[in-house]
């Protein structure tokens, strides 16, 4: 228990922890889906504010460890979209002391950097009634300048090419491979950024996981930018790879558009492939000095260390960060959309055929969300719900060989929940979307069938265990859970949605399965692309920006 | 350990000298450079750009610092290593802690074991072993325990795996070993089918067996069995009996069983399970070498996707001949040594791709296509072709080098990292073992592996590197919009299209 008051808890706050998961008397007679099988979380806050979660799991000598950043593409400004994950990026290349032969010699480079950068943002301001997009739409990686951004442009290549003749590529990641860090994905840059949150993740061997606090206080506090102009085009080829999908770039993102009006839950991380040519380095050091900050961070460690070993390396390395200025708190709402406005989304790009009917759902933290997520197991799949309406006289999936899926996005704000029929033929999609829209109806009837109810219990039982089971997703569930609602939260809704009845499942699908509360939109592979000449600025004539 | 209940931290205040001194320095700091009065930039303590100052810190710096012996050892596989009476082999990791079982069957079954006439066989027939199909589909059964059957399919090997509860590891086992054991070859399925093209989508990016320019230039440098079927191929119903008998024996599956299950009675199920299956016949694959590529009249290839995309993919490579075991661990560190300078050159220097690498053949004797893969927008692919084939001739040079840190790096990955990953607990270290024994007949060469990592020095990387890889055999296969690509020039690394005289591949 903590005492703020005595002069010796400077340091560190703590607070224990604890999550009381429901040994209630009735779980001993529990049928086996509904079983939930905790794990015990503590928690440290030091005085700066820094937060460390912690599951001791010693069976075998590794720790899974991840720092997460309450910042996100929700925290993004206008014209920017996209810096989030693009300073993710930008902060992986090194410290003043890791990825550097001389930081003295590189920081009067950097001088020169930020003054010519400053030149570019002043003559970009200046021209700006001339270079802004007047066309309804823009082409896609034209960039208009003039010959003095140009300029510019290429001086700051210039510097940076004197910056990288001090610079040591991918020293951080070498230094966690060396080391045996597994990392969830192969990229050199270990993490993620999403709507609500960054997070670097890496697993090491037990006696090597003081790296990873040494690394990872050095990225947030004193990361320096190098490489900035390669980064820019790096990061664009991953939001490009994106983009080039329609399902995950422009069909995904116009479904978006019409879920709602203002809320930046919707954007997509990654960004725009214009507001790539508008990144500048003294806004995106603005956002990593106001949001990596001690207060803004948890760290989650889930392996073979005790909290007594985790304590000694976070007051040594992260307690050394002083406490920053609190991060801008804004609070993004949406505004409820009056009855009668369902919305119909046709999409008139060739991709696979489908129909995808999305309803909003509360955040994760509202208690109406569990359920949702008992619905999308009880619905997803070849066995599911959807897959199994009747259809001339059998199941529509495998009728028509259609593909249904469901799933319940987890965010902390308001979310979806998306009801997918892939279809092999675009003819068979009317039957499909019927098909979606009595499988709901059915629902809000309360009509779940209660061998759908047991096999997404069951399912959902996995997926807890999974979790539980494994090192990195639990970490990883817990960072999330912190920056989206609290930790806390995480095994109360985990068992919730485990235990939703039929009756809850009734009462949420009669809530939020409503018209006005619903977009539908429809794909189809035989279609008629737009016409070529597309309504675009003028194409292909502007990398005015570029040198 | 997980356990129920809660505890709680208890802090020991600590707030010793030096770290005072540390703090008091740093406010000292903090006070000089003026921080706070609205001069940040302007200090000695703040870098250019920033709002607040550098932490100042006596953090050792990760080359400074030793740690003790890697502590990690995998399951023993002589301890899980079990054969039924019926020569079916297994490896059974128990793990009381665990509320989860992973079951995996590996067996011979690839395109390598088709056979004349059997083009497209080993596919047809993982897909009926996996299709949600009737009642007593194992789809349909592990789908019913929450959980999907899952398929991964190599040139001369399949894996099927699940992971279901630990109350339900009876059901998933018996699911996973009948529908070997009785495979439902569907007639009217068979007859339906035809062979795809090979891949998943003209442009899905770099990952996975379907990525269309590595199976485009698999189809230019050795046809079928390196390449899949081409699209419209019919297998016929005695093809697919006829592997099926070769391959699926209790002699050539092997499974692997880990997580919370008691080893004696996972035991007694298997002989029950497989009593009476009668073995296999001669699975022996048709190919062992794809050493000798066909003379070609280009070098570079292209694929015309004109859709709305901006981005190409790339696949350059050359076929490679089986490595032996002794070469394996040289020519593993070998390659991931140039993967980090190749990402390097031509993503942290360069900006021209957001992943670009070079992977070995998975085959059992690692003979198949070597190739690099990569895309990027339309101005990027000249470039990336032209500085991919520069680096990878820069490291077959015998005048280049590698370095004590690039090596120690990489060995690093190889043995404590990728090794570790395979063996992390009892479901992954029966799912490697059982794979590693259908590869191998045993798991030797596996535990063996961080010792013959480690053991490689920078001569034996290079010469391996050598040996296997070279950039004046490697051809390109580019697919995308080959207008926008053609007509492209990178800015900065303006290498034209047409510089590389591309050939396009009839289609």
């Amino acid at each position: 228990m903590v005492d703020r008051r005595s002069p010796y808890t400077t340091w560190a706050a703590v607070v224990a922890v604890a999550v009381l998961m429901a040994t209630s008397p009735g779980n001993a007679q529990e049928a086996p889906s509904e079983a939930f099988s905790p794990v015990e979380v503590q928690e440290l806050v030091l005085d700066n504010g820094f937060r460390v979660l912690l599951v001791e799991d010693p069976r075998v000598p590794r720790v899974a460890a991840s720092i997460w950043f309450r910042v996100g593409a929700m925290q993004e400004h206008y014209g920017e979209h996209g810096s989030t994950h693009f300073l993710e990026h930008a902060i992986a290349q090194g410290t003043t002391t890791i990825g550097t032969v001389d930081f003295e010699a590189e920081r009067a480079i950097l001088e020169e950097i930020r003054a010519t950068e400053d030149e570019l943002v002043a003559e970009r301001n200046a021209v700006r009634n001339s270079l802004r997009q007047r066309e309804v739409f823009f082409e896609e990686l034209a960039w208009p300048g003039n010959e003095r951004l140009r300029e510019l442009r290429e001086r700051l290549y210039e510097l940076e090419d004197r910056q990288a003749e001090y610079r040591i590529h991918w020293a951080e990641y070498n230094w966690y491979r060396r080391h045996g860090g597994i990392m969830r994905h192969t990229d050199p840059v270990p993490a993620t950024t999403g709507n609500e949150y960054m997070d670097f993740d890496i697993d090491l061997p037990r006696e090597r996981v003081e790296l990873f606090f040494r690394i990872e206080a050095d990225r947030m506090s004193n990361a320096v930018l190098r490489g900035w102009e390669a980064q820019r085009f790096t990061v664009l080829e991953q939001i490009l790879n994106r983009f080039n999908r329609p399902e995950t770039g422009r069909f995904s993102e116009a479904l978006n558009g019409a879920t709602a009006i203002v809320h930046p839950v919707y954007l997509t991380p990654g960004g725009h492939l214009r507001d790539f040519a508008y990144y500048d380095r003294a806004s995106m050091l603005r956002m990593y000095d106001d949001y990596f900050v001690p207060n803004n961070a948890t760290l989650a460690l889930v392996g073979d260390i005790t909290m007594d070993e985790a304590r000694r390396l976070a007051e040594r390395y992260f307690g050394r960060i002083p406490r920053g200025p609190e991060p801008p708190a804004r609070m993004d709402v949406e505004p409820e959309p009056p009855p009668g406005g369902a919305i119909r989304l046709e999409w008139h790009e060739p991709m696979d055929s489908r129909v995808v009917v999305r309803y909003r759902i509360p955040g994760l933290g509202h208690q109406d969300r569990p359920a949702f997520d008992t619905i999308a197991a009880a619905l997803d799949g070849p066995r599911g719900m959807l897959a199994s309406r009747e259809h001339g006289g059998g199941r529509i999936g495998t009728a028509l060989g259609v593909r249904f899926s469901a799933n319940a996005r987890a965010t902390g704000s308001q979310s979806t929940i998306d009801l997918v029929g892939r279809a092999s033929r675009d003819e068979d999609l009317p039957a499909v979307e019927a098909a979606i829209l009595e499988a709901v109806e059915s629902l809000r009837d309360g009509g779940i069938e209660a061998s759908a109810l047991s096999r997404a219990r069951k399912a959902l039982r996995l997926d807890w265990e999974r979790i539980r089971s494994e090192r990195a997703r639990l970490s990883e569930e817990l960072g999330r859970f912190q920056v989206r609602n609290g930790w806390h939260v995480m095994q109360p809704f985990m068992q919730a949605r485990q235990r939703a009845s039929a009756e809850e499942v009734r009462r949420v699908a009669r809530r939020y399965f409503v018209p006005w509360n619903r977009v539908i939109a429809v794909a189809r592979r035989d279609i008629d692309p737009p016409a070529g000449d597309h309504l675009v600025s003028d194409p292909g004539s502007g990398d005015g920006g570029r040198p | 350990m997980m356990s129920t209940g809660a505890r709680r931290s208890r802090v020991t205040p600590a707030w010793p000298p030096r770290l005072l001194r540390v703090l008091v320095v740093s406010a000292l700091a903090f006070a000089v450079c003026g921080c706070g009065r609205g001069e940040e930039n302007e200090s000695a303590g703040v870098l250019p750009g920033h709002s607040r100052p550098v932490v100042e810190h006596d953090w050792p710096h990760p080359r400074d610092v030793t740690f003790p012996d890697n502590e990690f050892v995998p399951p023993d596989p002589a301890a899980a290593a079990f054969t039924t009476d019926s020569g079916l082999r297994a490896h059974v990791v128990p793990e009381a802690s665990e509320a989860l079982v992973r079951i995996t069957a590996a067996l011979p079954l690839g395109r390598l074991h088709e056979r004349g006439g059997e083009e497209g066989a080993s596919g047809l027939l993982a897909s009926l072993l996996t299709r949600q199909g009737g009642t007593a589909s194992a789809a349909r059964r592990i789908s019913a325990l929450g959980s999907e059957l899952e398929l991964r399919q190599e040139l001369d090997l399949t894996v099927l795996s699940a992971e279901v509860l630990a109350e339900d590891w009876l059901e998933g086992l018996s699911a996973v070993v009948e529908t070997l054991r009785r495979p439902a070859l569907d007639e009217d399925v068979i007859r339906g089918h035809r062979a795809g093209p090979g891949y998943a989508s003209p442009t899905s990016g770099v990952a996975g067996p379907g990525f269309r320019p590595k199976v485009e230039l698999e189809r230019l440098l050795g046809g079928h069995p390196l390449a899949p079927p081409d699209a419209g191929t019919r297998v016929s119903v005695s093809a697919v009996r006829a592997l099926a008998e070769r391959s699926l024996g209790p002699e050539t599956v092997v499974v692997g069983i880990g997580g919370g299950v008691e080893r004696a009675t996972v035991e007694d199920a298997l002989q029950q399970l497989t009593d009476g299956w009668r073995q296999a016949g001669d699975v022996g694959t048709v190919a062992d070498s794809f050493g000798e590529p066909p003379e070609l009249s280009a070098s570079v290839y292209t694929v015309d996707v004109p859709n709305w995309t901006t981005t190409g993919w790339i696949a350059i490579g050359h076929t490679m001949p089986p490595v032996p075991p002794a070469d394996r661990p040289a020519l593993e560190v070998a390659a991931e040594i140039f993967n980090v300078r190749l990402n390097i050159a031509v993503r942290e220097i360069r900006g021209l791709a957001n992943k670009t690498v070079l992977e070995l053949p998975e085959s059992t004797d690692h003979g198949g296509l070597a190739h690099l893969r990569t895309g990027g927008r339309a101005e990027s692919i000249g470039p990336l072709i032209h500085y991919s084939l520069e680096e990878l001739a820069r490291f077959v040079d015998p005048e280049d080098t590698i370095t004590a840190k690039e090596l120690a790096d990489v060995q690093g990955g190889l043995a404590l990292s990728k090794w570790q990953a395979a063996l992390d607990g009892s479901r992954r270290a029966s799912a490697a073992y059982a794979v590693e024994t259908a590869r191998r007949g045993n798991t030797e060469q596996l535990l063996q592996w961080p010792q013959e990592v480690l053991a490689v020095d920078a001569e034996e990387a290079k010469a391996a590197a050598r040996k296997y890889l070279d950039p004046d055999k490697m051809v390109a296969v580019i697919v995308g919009p080959m207008d926008r690509i053609q007509q492209a020039r990178h800015p900065r690394w303006p290498v034209a299209l047409d510089d590389l005289e591309p050939m396009r591949l009839a289609r």
